[in-house]
């Protein structure tokens, strides 16, 4: 272990006070630890100034009428009342719910790619290559790219008119039944690349005896993939799974507002694109807390139960 | 080991798969690199006639040299920070193990579930209070921040697996410093690390809109994706426009990738070997 590695007092594994060893003089000790923790501090001072504050803040004014730069009256849990006793909230929930859907898309096409570039594929650099780019767009470069492929005479509509399928054609981020499908597969494209990457390196750990071992018995590829594969790195693939689910809650503003803006209506307005539409647009602020303080606390439960899969099932495997 | 026979149909799938992640970027290049006419002729079809006409009128028009050079001093500072102030930590957390360290490096890691739009708001009314907003030095500290929790846990899982303790007990017995120890040991040693977070660092905060359009406000601080944005909106804007801005705004993460793309997964196997 790296018990020698504090600098103070060599005798002592950090922490641990070792009462055989000579204590060298005590305002040199303390000197030294003051200097030491100026390591950590700068991490420590920047996440909390710029993340834990603000949050607190954010907790604190959930339960006023908050205006920012006037005074802000607490009532108590009046904003969480109104927040879910709306209509528009409860849609807003169900369209979350409804994102969920693609989760089985999510996990099983990069799944699917790592398990085909694992095996033996031309060129299988330049295919890693092909699908891992688009994982470092964000959502904001690409969403220009998305607009136009998916808007009523974009690329998408005119490929499909012009090999006569024109009755597949559909404004796809403008029919209210159809945004949420269209952003699910757009989630699906974007996180690919990562998917893909992640797994891959999960196989590249598993030794390759395995699966030749079930070949030369004769199992099929999807024999191996669901008996040989999907086993050997399960861990992984509940990790990513977890993953998604929490992206969903976590990072799907971007898309939202490049795309859909919420709309048609509040058909594809999401728990995070909500809050930034409840305060920056419309100026309720005490609201968009309450529901920024909601969606912590489902993100907090999801990774918690997540947190739990993920040890249960490694610890199954060994 | 036996060599896998070639599959054609698992070649197949793979190029079928493939085309959903090409098709779209060879339609951008192309719209935004021919001419009207012939876009017009066949908005699909291969482009014949080519022009760095939109190009260069969206460069002009949406100020994007300036927009560039902006996100460049956001990026590169934010990834200077971060990387810095990781290894740091990353560090200190390696040299203690006590349960309060570990419970402290555990709280940061943990923070990354917290929602960017929690905090936005109030971090914009305490930056605006003290006169910060609108720069784009702070701007770059404040992604920094916000990419923090995985920075210090990327280093400090790197320099726990990555470096042996044998080359710290050493260092220590011919009496290096802490501090000499961090930039004559640790830094050379974790760059690989080191690139892997700062291309990361890089491309997250090139690419982000949310937090540089709330947090800057005059024109000329405009980073690219902000002032490619705002051009969405302009009603004169037609797709071969758009399609050039997102074409601008793509290119240094192109470069970057090329240059990159191997650190990166460099990142990855050595953080799932192990």
């Amino acid at each position: 272990m790296t018990s020698s590695l504090s600098q103070c007092d060599s005798h002592e594994a950090s922490g641990l006070a070792n009462p055989s060893s000579p204590s060298p003089p005590l305002l040199g000790r303390a000197w030294c630890h003051l200097t030491d923790t100026l390591w950590v501090a700068p991490a420590l001072f920047l996440v909390v100034a710029i993340m834990v504050i603000p949050s607190a803040v954010a907790i604190g004014h959930s339960f006023t009428d908050w205006t920012p730069g006037y005074e802000s009256p607490w009532v108590g849990l009046q904003n969480y009342r109104d927040l879910l006793s709306q209509p528009v909230y409860h849609e807003v929930l169900r369209n979350q719910a409804f994102l969920l859907i693609g989760l089985p898309l999510w996990v099983l096409f990069p799944l699917v790619v790592a398990a085909l570039l694992y095996e033996r594929v031309p060129a299988a650099a330049v295919f890693r290559t092909i699908f891992f780019f688009p994982a470092i767009l964000s959502p904001a470069i690409i969403g220009i790219l998305f607009r136009t492929l998916l808007a009523d005479d974009g690329a998408i509509n005119e490929t499909v008119r012009s090999i006569g399928l024109g009755f597949l054609a559909q404004d796809w981020l403008v029919q209210a039944n159809l945004v949420k499908p269209t952003l699910i597969i757009v989630l699906a494209w974007a996180g690919m690349g990562t998917g893909v990457v992640i797994f891959a390196a999960a196989l590249s750990a598993v030794p390759t005896e395995l699966f030749d071992a079930a070949e030369i018995d004769g199992a099929s590829w999807l024999q191996r993939f669901r008996y040989v594969l999907i086993p050997s790195i399960a861990h992984v693939i509940v990790f990513w799974a977890v993953f998604q689910v929490v992206a969903v809650f976590l990072f799907i503003f971007g898309w939202v507002w490049v795309l859909t803006r919420g709309g048609p209506g509040y058909a594809s307005t999401t728990m995070d694109f909500d809050v930034y539409q409840n305060s920056l647009n419309f100026g309720f602020f005490g609201l968009a807390a309450a529901e920024s303080v909601l969606l912590f606390g489902i993100v907090l439960a999801i990774v918690s139960v997540g947190w739990l899969a993920t040890r249960a099932v490694r610890r199954s495997r060994t | 080991m036996t060599a896998r026979a070639l599959s054609i149909p698992r070649t197949a799938l793979v190029i079928v798969m493939a085309i959903p992640f090409v098709a779209p970027f060879l339609y951008l290049i192309a719209t935004a690199l021919r001419t009207r006419d012939d876009y017009i002729g066949s908005r699909v079809g291969f482009p014949q006639e080519l022009t760095l006409s939109h190009v260069r009128y969206v460069w002009n028009t949406a100020d994007l040299g300036r927009a560039m050079v902006n996100s460049l001093i956001t990026s590169t500072i934010a990834v200077a920070v971060l990387i810095l102030v990781s290894a740091m930590a990353g560090y200190w957390f390696l040299r203690h193990t006590s349960w309060m360290a570990r419970v402290l490096l555990g709280l940061i890691v943990s923070l990354w579930v917290i929602p960017f739009v929690i905090y936005l708001l109030p971090l914009f009314v305490i930056l605006s209070d003290a006169g910060l907003t609108d720069n784009l030095a702070v701007l770059g500290v404040v992604y920094a921040a916000t990419n923090l929790p995985f920075g210090v846990f990327f280093m400090f899982t790197y320099l726990r697996n990555g470096i042996p303790s044998d080359v710290f007990e050493a260092a220590q017995v011919d009496g290096a410093s802490t501090f000499r120890e961090f930039f004559w040991i640790v830094l050379p040693l974790s760059r690989p690390a080191l690139a892997t977070l700062a291309a990361l660092g890089f491309v997250w905060t090139w690419g982000d809109l949310l937090l540089s359009l709330v947090m800057l406000q005059t024109e000329d601080n405009y980073t690219l994706t902000v002032a490619a944005s705002a051009f969405i909106t302009r009603t004169d804007a037609g797709v071969q426009e758009l399609a050039a801005a997102a074409l601008v705004a793509i290119a240094p993460l192109i470069v970057v990738f090329l240059l990159a793309q191997r650190a990166i997964e460099r990142g990855f196997v050595a953080g799932v070997g192990k």
